[in-house]
């Protein structure tokens, strides 16, 4: 089980580039799907996709970040990519170094330019602050300061 | 756990049975959207249905839970104790935990169910692979690859959760096999054409007669989603890491597919079961079955099989013979249940020794018949 937890910051000295904090915690089983950190801290400008009118991220805007720069093992990608066409995409090619907060989100999931979408496999369980994300739009719930996401595996473990 | 932000609550939000509280879920089987009180009651009242309906259990009976540690054996461990309390079962609930031998897998999980047993205040009985075969499952695997390991566990575990609750003396045992389990095994058993297992899959009693272990599954109607989401509401502790060794590689596609349908249609895990539970085969033509039965009729089955081995046998595809006194057959070494003349556990564990003895060198006592051995003796009695 993965828990995030979302916190705006501001930088003081550029008040207009703010972003989220984002308070990583693995348990149980997904603890390692950060590299065996059990708890991580990370500082991310959240970019919006372009289809999306608000300017505010949303669930598609995290998960697009989850999978580009907390991921560090490249197969776990599986569990938030799942290819459109059926095509399994080359890893490597778009592999992305940790870290990276400039990287404007290119993939485009909606639209299904690209071959590849970003969600969550089925049989992963998604809460937004306790909530099954089925009630909250899945990828167009819009995140807010002091939201609390958490990701369980419902695959493994009888 | 920081405490979620609280936001306006819209009416369309709310839990549709109780119409006050904002709902948190959507269950699977019917698209209801509930909260967490509603969602506990309706999830608690549907097992204790399943279990009056079924006629699970009996006033002052002992019932072991087979308990791994995992989110399904935890949060039937934690309901099992609420309904006996709530409705007054009289059920005497013993935790019974199979120890395989792997480690950073099962000594973790091991230490849940020991962590469970304090907070549900029941005893827990550990029966380990290493005390019944004197082989744990990293040996095992380190002798007969990693491939295979998932044959080698399915069949011992099942002897050994035997072995536990007899041991204990109970003749009941329950496990947290949920409805996405039960699915997945009536479509792998569509998908091998195995229609002989087919049939009897979906029963949410399995009792072989002579057996005098009889299991039963009274999750066999819950949705996966629901139980880890009870778990996870109720707060119960459980472990939920994948085994170190590779999943069954059948199994796992089979689930991916199943779970790729319940995305697009939740309903399908209930509609698998239910047509699970409709089939009916058509009797298959027995071959002189009455003769052999008469011959059969001997205790000693070895003799009987010898006297019938004249007639024609039917002989299955792994090479193995079917004795027509099917049921009540005992295995020639181990005493255990089983429908062959050695049952499937000794099979394997000869053929580990075999290869053990090629692995280690130092004079090993234990290496000839070593479960035959430790099985004699847990059966001596005075």
């Amino acid at each position: 089980m993965i828990v995030i937890l979302l916190k705006k910051f501001q930088k003081r000295r550029h008040q207009a580039a703010h972003g989220y904090m984002l308070h990583a915690t693995g348990k149980g089983g997904l603890d390692v799907i950060f590299g065996g950190q059990k708890y991580a801290t990370f500082k991310f400008k959240l970019p919006t996709t372009s289809t999306t009118t608000t300017t505010q991220p949303t669930m598609q805007d995290l998960l697009h970040l989850i999978v580009k720069n907390l991921l560090v093992d490249k197969k776990d990608r599986c569990m938030f990519v799942v290819p459109v066409s059926g095509i399994e995409i080359d890893n490597e090619a778009q592999n992305v170094e940790n870290g990276g907060v400039k990287d404007g989100v290119k993939e485009d999931g909606e639209d299904g330019d690209e071959e590849e979408e970003v969600t969550v496999t089925p049989g992963i369980l998604v809460l937004v602050n306790d909530t099954d994300w089925e009630l909250e739009g899945e990828l167009e719930y819009v995140l807010e300061d002091g939201d609390l996401i958490s990701f369980t595996s419902t695959l493994h473990g009888g | 756990m920081p405490e979620p932000t609280k936001k306006p609550v819209k009416v369309s939000q709310l839990c549709e049975l109780c119409h006050s509280r904002k709902a948190v879920m959507k269950r699977p089987k019917n698209l209801q959207k509930l909260c967490k009180q509603c969602f506990f009651h309706v999830f608690e009242t549907e097992i204790h249905l399943t279990i009056q309906k079924e006629q699970l259990f009996y006033k002052g009976e002992r019932v072991a839970i087979g308990a791994s540690g995992g989110k399904d054996s935890t949060v039937l461990a934690s309901i099992l104790k609420t309904l006996n309390e709530r409705y007054n079962y009289g059920l005497e609930l013993v935790l019974l935990s199979i120890d395989e031998g792997i480690v950073g897998y099962r000594d973790d999980s091991l230490a849940t169910v020991k962590r469970n047993q304090k907070q549900y205040e029941m005893p827990l009985e550990i029966v380990s692979y290493r005390d019944l075969y004197n082989w744990t499952m990293d040996e095992i695997v380190a002798c007969s690859g990693i491939k295979s390991s998932c044959t080698y566990c399915g069949v011992l575990r099942r002897q050994a959760l035997d072995r536990g609750a007899l041991k204990l003396g109970i003749h009941h045992v329950v496990t947290g096999h949920n409805a996405d389990d039960m699915a997945e095994t009536v479509l792998m058993n569509l998908l091998r054409g195995d229609t002989a297992r087919l049939e009897n899959s979906v029963n949410v009693t399995t009792k072989s007669s002579g057996s005098p272990i009889k299991r039963s599954k009274p999750f066999k109607y819950t949705y996966q989603k629901e139980i880890v989401l009870y778990a996870h509401y109720k707060k119960l502790d459980y472990f939920s890491t994948e085994c170190t060794y590779a999943p069954e590689a059948f199994r796992g596609t089979a689930r991916v597919l199943l779970k790729n349908l319940e995305s697009i249609r939740p309903s399908c895990i209930l509609d698998i079961i239910h047509s699970g539970e409709h089939f009916k085969l058509k009797e298959r033509k027995k071959r002189d079955l009455a003769k052999n039965r008469k011959a059969g009729k001997g205790r000693n089955t070895a003799t009987s099989a010898a006297a019938n081995s004249n007639k024609e046998v039917e002989v299955r595809p792994d090479g193995s013979v079917s004795l027509h006194s099917r049921d009540g057959n005992r295995c020639e070494r181990c005493g255990y249940l089983s429908m062959n003349r050695v049952c499937k556990a000794c099979i394997l564990i000869e053929g580990l020794e075999l290869s053990r003895a090629k692995v280690a060198i130092e004079g090993d006592t234990s290496v000839n018949g070593a479960a035959k051995l430790t099985k004699t003796l847990e059966q001596l009695s005075f």
